[in-house]
């Protein structure tokens, strides 16, 4: 009688201890698992973190270059009113009519420049009158914002 | 026979406490792969646009006291005697035309400038970006490297294992 039992507790010993390990080994393997989805995970929410940061550095520069362009866009229309002011000074007909000559040297000068101003727009190189001028008006009086000197006109 | 009825109620429970999980337990969890690898955008190169050269024209003003000798001066050039006029206005209205065209102009290289220094920016910061992100990606790779070496040292359970 006592045979037979040590021998069941026998066989119940090595049954649990071969549940046991069956058990161990396989919580082991989902927690190395599981540690590393968790690393993975964070890895991931840290891109995103960093791909938000990005992005609203993105709107930030949007933004900054919006304003800059409103206000070069600001003084070119203010520039674009100064042909319009100077010839709202002047009655053109009755000087041309008065004093046809120098009304028609000072009209093909002022198209020359203008024409000029064009071509600096397009990337032209300045010729040495251009680059020895000092002032912005003595550069072109058509155009002295493009006077890549100092002082302002 | 009590005893032996005990014996097996004590290995019941405890088959019941530890060992259901042998059956299962649920699925093993899956591992998560994780790609984040940037694409190079090609750079686009474009030539510049042509550059003006405009040429010479020549404005001519005619009034009632010098019409004769301007058609004079034209027939002497040897050119057909014609002139294409404008009136006062009409030259301020071209001349206002022309002022308009070139505002037109810097207002568009204005915003070509701002591009180019948005996209430029942009792309510094994305450079950026990319190297952090790849540096957290060795940084939690090194890690898990670590911990496994870790784990592998210290199962002295398995090193007195009777069944490993």
């Amino acid at each position: 009688m006592g045979f037979k039992l040590a021998f069941i507790m026998f066989l119940l010993m090595c049954g649990m201890g071969a549940a046991g390990k069956m058990y161990y080994d396989n919580t082991q393997a989902r927690i190395q698992i599981l540690t590393e989805n968790n690393a993975k995970l964070e890895t991931a929410v840290q891109t995103q973190e960093e791909a938000i940061q990005s992005l609203q550095a993105d709107f930030a520069r949007a933004n900054e270059e919006l304003q800059k362009v409103n206000a070069e866009f600001a003084k070119t229309r203010a520039q674009n009113n100064v042909l319009s002011d100077k010839l709202a000074r002047h009655d053109l007909g009755v000087l041309g009519n008065a004093k046809p000559g120098l009304v028609q040297r000072t009209i093909n000068r002022a198209s020359v420049k203008a024409g000029r101003c064009f071509e600096l727009l397009s990337g032209a190189e300045l010729t040495e009158t251009e680059k020895n001028a000092t002032s912005a008006n003595a550069f072109n009086s058509e155009c002295p914002w493009l006077w890549p000197g100092t002082s302002t006109p | 026979m009590r005893s032996i009825v005990n014996v097996l109620g004590c290995g019941l429970a405890l088959a019941l406490l530890s060992g259901c999980s042998i059956f299962g337990g649920g699925p093993m969890p899956k591992q998560i792969e994780i790609s984040a690898k940037p694409v190079d955008k090609p750079k686009l190169e474009l030539p510049k646009a042509d550059q003006l050269f405009f040429k010479e024209m020549e404005w001519i003003l005619i009034t009632p006291d010098n019409y004769e000798e301007v058609f004079e001066k034209l027939s002497a050039t040897g050119r057909p005697v014609v002139l294409f006029g404008l009136t006062d206005n009409g030259y301020e209205t071209l001349a206002t035309n022309l002022s308009s065209l070139r505002a037109f102009v810097q207002q568009q290289q204005i915003i070509i400038a701002a591009y180019e220094s948005y996209y430029k920016q942009s792309e510094q910061a994305l450079d950026a970006a990319n190297a952090e992100i790849a540096e957290t990606a060795d940084e939690a790779k090194a890690i898990q490297d670590q911990n496994k070496e870790e784990e592998q040292q210290d199962s002295l359970f398995k090193k007195l294992n009777p069944f490993d």
